[in-house]
């Protein structure tokens, strides 16, 4: 018997439990998770077949056996694992007529490697996906070669790659192969030109064709996007295309080259996607983004990571951000999130928003059910997944309990990232004043964090605002991209926080 | 507001382990404060600490026993989890409890070490806690 998950623990019981503990067990869960108690709610309802097999199997005496001793082997293995450390904004409660919010900082490590194991690096199934249209003439397409060429070199003959280029049409540069001729693949690249428009789904399309081709479960499946220009029309069918992609394993990253494309569409993409956004605003950069890109992605510990976030019928999850590695809104589709890669090194971080009811009666109450999914490459089988339930204190007078600095820090941070939202949304409903009053607050509070060169460019787009009732889109994308870049969470508290 | 120590597991005495000070920063003591009755148990665990409740009939004699404290009403198990000094840190484990061992609001999975800090707020049950080093 192939045993994916450890039923014991997606009922968060032990090994020994007794029949009667495990009924008890599935009972308390199913009251939380049942669809009956939470219509609209994909993750309960996952989560809610997740424990009803775990409790089929345990309770049917042939399968715990089977159970036991597949679980005795796997201890015997070398399998390794990842873990998920929740911490919540307050740990009691108060009772209040109103709804309230609470906080949920979540953190992804991989279990910490053994020294005289030399990891080796991660197989890649990656595929390009470049823009050929009319605007990339130029150093943008030169340095995109460039790019691509020193992408080649990094890569090992072991990995794959392919190459799209796409403007109203897209075509197959370089179908997906090893990348052991790299002279020949590099001459492939040197012939790509441009010309046409922009139709981002062509390319996407074309795109993730190549690399399911060598679709391997074993590899990090990875498209990577750039574009500068905005697509018009198919938005919606690329979004479909990342989810049916990402469903399948396959991550997409994409990056926006100068500032005339759109930025709130590539971002959603790469969200929906399990994957990064990324905003460069001048050619030069993209070699130094490509490098940095690879060799994140060859540090991949597990990979197709997705969180599952089941609230309480009562409570309702508002918002999901990622503070680290790096810093993104994320996106739930169908009750999961996203999160694309865990790297061997570099722990993910998230904070989730929750509403929850008022008047909540004095006692102890559960609040939400997480549960992390993923594959560790270096595992056979590669699945696993790490459960944390969330049970919290409701009283008439909490202790005052200042919330972790870890979550104070990340929410002061993600209020100037926000208010620059809000200010966008305001410029688009047409209150021009407004949203300048809000630029011109973010930019003081800008200052006072030492932000200096960010305040200065934020205040200038207030007076550009005030003059021409519209932002520039350099300005723009500086402010969404350079406040997003500061809600990465913060090592030194992240570290103060283990050490305390 | 009174305080039990408890020096060691019963068959440890004599050997002495220190901690490294890495996460409780030359602390010999760890503290737990309940939030209820403003009691507190001070202890020096020296490897492994099991706690729970007392309980006579079933002849359960924990390291650590929360009986005086509310167990009882609070839904402590009689073992129902343990604590482990190990390279410096110090660990709690929750040993299949029938209520739960939660870690600042998070539910521990059975056998599953967790290290504890300075400040955390640890629930045997429904019997809540709070842990120092001293």
């Amino acid at each position: 018997m192939e045993l994916q998950f450890d039923p014991y623990s997606v009922l968060g019981i032990s090994a020994n439990a007794t029949n009667r503990d495990i009924k008890r067990a599935y009972r308390r869960l199913a009251r939380r998770l049942h669809p009956d108690v939470n219509p609209g709610n994909p993750a309960a309802a996952m989560q809610f077949q997740d424990i009803t097999w775990a409790y089929n199997i345990l309770t049917d005496p042939i399968g715990k056996t089977q159970v036991d001793r597949q679980i005795e082997e796997n201890r015997q293995g070398t399998n390794t694992y990842f873990s998920l450390r929740v911490t919540p904004s307050k740990r009691t409660i108060a009772v209040m007529p109103e709804e309230q919010m609470i906080y949920l900082l979540a953190e992804l490590h991989a279990a910490p490697q053994q020294e005289e194991v030399k990891r080796t690096l991660t197989k890649l199934n990656l595929t390009l996906v470049v823009d050929q249209s009319n605007s990339m003439n130029g150093s943008r397409m030169n340095r995109v070669k460039v790019a691509a060429q020193r992408l080649i070199d990094a890569l090992t003959p072991d990995d794959i790659l392919s190459i799209v280029g796409f403007n109203d049409r897209a075509s197959v540069v370089l179908p997906a192969t090893y990348a052991d001729d790299k002279p020949q693949l590099k001459a492939r690249v040197s012939i790509m030109a441009s010309s046409g428009g922009t139709e981002i789904y062509r390319g996407l399309e074309a795109g993730i064709q190549e690399n399911r081709k060598q679709f391997n479960p074993g590899m990090v499946n990875h498209i990577l996007l750039l574009t500068d220009g905005h697509t018009y029309g198919d938005q919606e069918r690329c979004l479909q295309l990342a989810r049916d992609a990402n469903n399948q394993g396959v991550s997409i990253s994409v990056i926006g080259l100068g500032h005339d494309w759109n930025d709130k569409f590539l971002d959603s993409l790469a969200a929906i996607a399990g994957g990064t956004s990324s905003y460069i605003d001048t050619p030069d950069k993209v070699v130094g983004f490509f490098n940095e890109h690879v060799r994140s992605l060859t540090d991949v510990f597990s990979e197709r990571l997705v969180l599952s976030v089941a609230p309480d019928p009562d409570v309702s999850i508002e918002m999901a951000f990622k503070l680290s590695p790096s810093p993104q809104s994320l996106e739930l589709v169908d009750g999961r999130i996203p999160l694309g890669s865990l790297e061997a090194k570099r722990s993910v971080s998230l904070l989730l928003q929750f509403q929850l009811p008022a008047n909540m009666p004095e006692g102890f109450r559960t609040v939400a059910r997480l549960v992390a999914m993923g594959d560790i490459m270096q595992n056979d089988p590669q699945a696993f997944q790490v459960v944390s339930d969330i049970s919290l204190e409701v009283a008439k007078n909490p202790h005052p309990d200042e919330p972790p600095q870890a979550i104070m820090d990340a929410l002061s941070k993600l209020t100037l990232y926000r208010m620059q939202e809000r200010a966008q949304h305001e410029l688009e409903a047409g209150n021009v004043d407004e949203a300048t009053r809000l630029l011109e607050h973010l930019a003081t509070r800008l200052l006072e964090r030492g932000h200096s060169a960010l305040a200065t460019t934020t205040l200038n787009e207030a007076s550009q605002l005030k003059r021409t009732r519209a932002l520039t889109d350099a300005g723009q994308k500086t402010l969404k991209y350079s406040t997003r870049a500061l809600v990465r969470l913060d090592e030194e508290i992240a570290s103060l926080m283990d050490e305390n | 507001m009174y305080t039990t120590e408890i020096t060691a597991s019963p068959d440890e005495t004599n050997e002495h382990i220190t901690y490294g000070s890495a996460h409780i920063g030359g602390a010999t003591s760890l503290k737990f404060s309940f939030d209820d009755t403003g009691m507190t148990i001070l202890l020096r665990p020296k490897s492994s600490l099991t706690i729970g409740r007392r309980d006579e009939t079933t002849n359960t004699i924990p390291d650590v026993d929360l009986a005086p404290y509310g167990a009882v009403e609070r839904g402590v198990s009689r073992q129902h989890g343990r604590l482990d000094v190990a390279e410096g840190t110090i660990m709690l484990t929750d040993t299949g409890s029938s209520n739960g061992t939660y870690l600042n609001g998070q539910r521990l999975l059975p056998n599953q070490p967790r290290i504890l800090r300075e400040g955390d707020e640890v629930r045997f049950g429904k019997l809540v806690t709070h842990i120092s080093f001293q």
